[in-house]
């Protein structure tokens, strides 16, 4: 109903929408790109294409995987644009690494953990993985999507969805478990 | 020897993304061994640390710059509708010239067309009349004149052996003269 309103070119329906989806929209790009402001920018790009092209959507039901792709295509165009700059050497600034890996890299390890929200810790981590793998663990953990979903999203099959959300896994462990043995550590000392 | 679940599976147990058969088949395993409960505890940690981490609040401004955005492309839409349309004032651009050349070479080959076809229809014409006037002049030419079998006129009536009133009896084969003779 929202969204055949939305398609006949209702304004109030077309809020409707963003409302609905665009915080976890916001919170998927903000987890993809490390940056409030890309985040922001990219979910603005990503609802400015949806609500322009709602009536080419046929099936309503397919709307959340839907806006969700048309996000995760404008992550990785970023991604593409940012390679393009690096590759020309023109931009050394904009590698693509957040300025929170730059501190992780240059400050002592255990100072910077102990400093860090843990917020500020695994989205640091998340941002180590290749693009693929943090897709995944966005989508299938993070934002608790079924694997089925998450292959809809993604392009995947569930199969190699799975086998990706494992593997992010396995490489966020080492780093955020001597985050949380550390923060574990100093619990039981104040206990 | 135990046999211990895959990582692999015990990820997907944590996300509770397994049928009912293999998750309870996995925590059938959990409960009699250690080392796999303990990954999936490990596991069950990361995936609560992750989700635990408060969610961004949507910026308050956001819909308003969206709600622009949506005016600007339509805006921009309707531009290049125009711009498609509605040509700058006298300045004629390629697709009006191009729409005229295109009417002027038409009519110009159904012209060329026309007088093939008129010209065709005129010869045609012409040989027709050709035809009957010859067809005419023939038949108003004397018959007799022009008959075959018609012997010449030298001798008239004379001549002919087989005239009834042939005047000379001795060239009738059918003549009483020759009747006689015998």
């Amino acid at each position: 109903m929202l969204v055949r309103k939305a398609q006949s070119g209702n304004r109030v329906a077309m809020e409707g929408i963003y409302e609905l989806y665009a915080p976890r929209i916001y919170n998927f790009l903000f987890r993809m790109l490390g940056s409030r402001e890309e985040a922001e920018d990219v979910t603005q790009q990503t609802f400015v294409i949806i609500l322009k092209q709602l009536d080419t959507l046929r099936d309503a039901r397919q709307l959340e995987s839907w806006i969700y792709r048309i996000a995760r295509n404008e992550v990785y165009q970023k991604f593409r644009r940012r390679q393009i700059v690096r590759e020309d050497g023109d931009h050394p600034q904009e590698n693509g690494a957040p300025a929170i890996i730059e501190q992780r890299l240059h400050a002592n390890p255990e100072q910077l953990l102990l400093s860090m929200e843990l917020r500020e810790v695994l989205q640091s981590t998340l941002l180590d993985l290749p693009l693929k793998l943090r897709e995944a663990f966005v989508l299938g953990v993070i934002q608790g999507m079924s694997y089925k979903d998450v292959s809809r999203i993604s392009g995947r099959t569930v199969l190699s969805v799975k086998t990706d959300i494992y593997r992010a896994r396995l490489s966020l462990r080492k780093e955020v478990a001597r985050y949380l043995k550390s923060a574990s550590g100093a619990r039981n000392s104040k206990a | 020897m135990k046999t211990h679940i895959s990582q692999e599976q015990i990820s997907a147990w944590v996300d509770r993304q397994l049928d009912p058969e293999a998750m309870a088949e996995i925590n059938r395993h959990l409960e009699a061994c250690a080392d796999c409960q303990a990954a999936a505890h490990e596991m069950s940690d990361l995936t609560a640390a992750f989700r635990s981490a408060a969610a961004l609040e949507l910026p308050p401004h956001l819909w308003a710059r969206i709600s622009a955005g949506l005016q600007e492309a339509s805006a921009d839409r309707r531009g290049r509708l125009r711009r498609l349309l509605v040509p700058a004032l006298g300045q004629p651009t390629w697709a009006p010239a191009a729409a005229v050349a295109a009417v002027a070479a038409l009519i110009l080959m159904a012209g060329v067309l026309w007088v093939e076809q008129r010209s065709a229809a005129r010869l045609q014409e012409l040989a027709f009349a050709e035809i009957e006037q010859m067809q005419q002049s023939l038949s108003s030419l004397d018959a007799e004149k022009f008959n075959p079998f018609r012997l010449p006129d030298s001798g008239g009536a004379e001549a002919n052996p087989f005239t009834r009133g042939n005047p000379n009896p001795a060239l009738n084969p059918f003549s009483g003269a020759h009747v006689s003779r015998q």
